[in-house]
């Protein structure tokens, strides 16, 4: 009970702890206004809730596919949202909202079965002391993982390795994406791709401690299927070229009010 | 200042206009009758937080149909690395999923919310060429 409540946690909240990472340094002053604080993280919770309340309705919705339905709108809507959000330097307002709105899509889909579980045993008394003394354990080792990779990016980009942390950022947000294969082909959407492209679980498994690591970094899989590494690459692909794009033309645009002389805000 | 709004205004529509498509091309996927096409279909049962037959045998290289039944009074969520599946199923509820085409090997799986009692495992054969098989050109799994 003990140990399945900690790795529950760690299942579901790495990915989340390692996405604030990301927004503490990709936005340093994201949480700087306090409106949109407040806003952000009543909206984080409950969010998350509503969809545990409605869950049951949604999973019978669509011929029992309205969960894997949602779990791909909430996945796609996280990847559009978060690169937006990365590109669109213009406006600080908007690339916080939609930086929000990314986030809690994912929280959403990655919090709905935490909240399942923990509903389950927190109306049973006998299992309080180990769902607690779990919750604590599994929070503790997120928060570690937060402040540890938080000042890894930091130091990267203090560095001057700025290109390092977006290549993380893409590898982090390919791999969320990356999900939505399984789904779709847990419902038989797809035809196509459901053999397994390699298989590496005689080296990490998707079980073992470095598996949830990895997969919670870069969304690793021992055995991907084709599929998942097409959305994987192809993730991958659009977010690097639309950021290569996005620094062309924010250097362009730098270089214009720098001959003219007017000031831009970048 | 207008012509970098006129950008940025810009920018965001083109990313909405790609979210649309996207969003379009998936309701194309997912409405597709595929889903409805035959496949060999093996029916697991949830009781007590046990998973009953806790191994099926299903045939390699094949898609196959899992039929999910929970008669508990909790819900459960399905789960399997091996499988690359999950999938929460509430009290006196079936669901079903798709697994495979699997290579011949031995998939675990188990229920996430009481995983020391609901675990099972898929086995995958080579489908045996019998009399059988030979006049129906159905292979048959033993």
């Amino acid at each position: 009970m003990l140990i399945n409540t900690v790795i529950l946690l760690l299942r579901e909240l790495m990915p989340l702890c390692i996405l604030f990472s990301f927004m503490l340094v990709l936005r340093p002053t994201l949480f700087a206004d306090r409106a949109f604080t407040v806003w952000f993280w009543i909206t984080c919770l409950v969010v998350p809730f509503v969809s545990f309340s409605v869950a049951e309705v949604v999973s019978d919705a669509f011929s029992s596919k309205g969960a894997e339905i949602m779990g791909i709108t909430l996945l796609l809507a996280h990847f559009v949202c978060l690169l937006s959000a990365t590109m669109l330097s213009l406006s600080k307002n908007n690339t916080a909202w939609l930086m929000a709105i990314g986030a809690i899509a994912l929280i959403t889909y990655k919090g709905s079965s935490l909240i399942l579980y923990l509903d389950i045993y927190a109306n049973q008394l006998a299992f309080w002391q180990p769902l607690i003394v779990g919750i604590f354990i599994g929070l503790g080792i997120c928060m570690s993982l937060l402040v540890l990779f938080r000042f890894l990016l930091s130091e990267l980009q203090g560095h001057h390795r700025n290109a390092w942390v977006m290549a993380f950022w893409v590898l982090y947000l390919a791999g969320n994406t990356a999900e939505i294969s399984n789904l779709l082909l847990q419902i038989n959407a797809v035809e196509w791709g459901a053999k397994t492209f390699f298989d590496v679980s005689a080296y990490v498994q998707d079980a073992s401690e470095y598996g949830h690591l990895l997969k919670a970094l870069i969304g690793f899989d021992a055995s991907p299927t084709v599929l998942f590494m097409a959305i994987y690459i192809a993730c991958m692909g659009v977010a690097t070229l639309m950021l290569l794009a996005n620094r062309i033309n924010t250097n362009a645009v730098q270089q214009r009010s720098v001959r003219t002389g007017t000031e831009v805000q970048v | 200042m207008f012509s970098q709004m006129q950008q940025g205004l810009s920018q965001v529509w083109w990313h909405r206009r790609q979210a649309l498509s996207s969003l379009v091309l998936l309701s194309i996927l997912l409405i597709s009758p595929r889903s409805f096409t035959q496949q060999p279909v093996f029916t697991i049962t949830l009781s007590n937080h046990t998973f009953s037959p806790d191994e099926i045998v299903i045939p390699a290289h094949t898609k196959v149909q899992l039929i999910i039944e929970n008669n508990d009074d909790q819900p459960e969520e399905f789960d399997s690395f091996d499988l690359n599946r999950e999938k929460v199923i509430f009290p006196n509820r079936k669901v079903r999923l798709f697994i495979g085409p699997l290579l011949p090997g031995e998939y675990e799986y188990f229920g996430e919310f009481h995983p020391d009692t609901a675990r099972g495992r898929v086995i995958v054969r080579e489908p045996k060429l019998d009399k059988k098989t030979l006049k129906t050109g159905e292979p048959s799994v033993n």
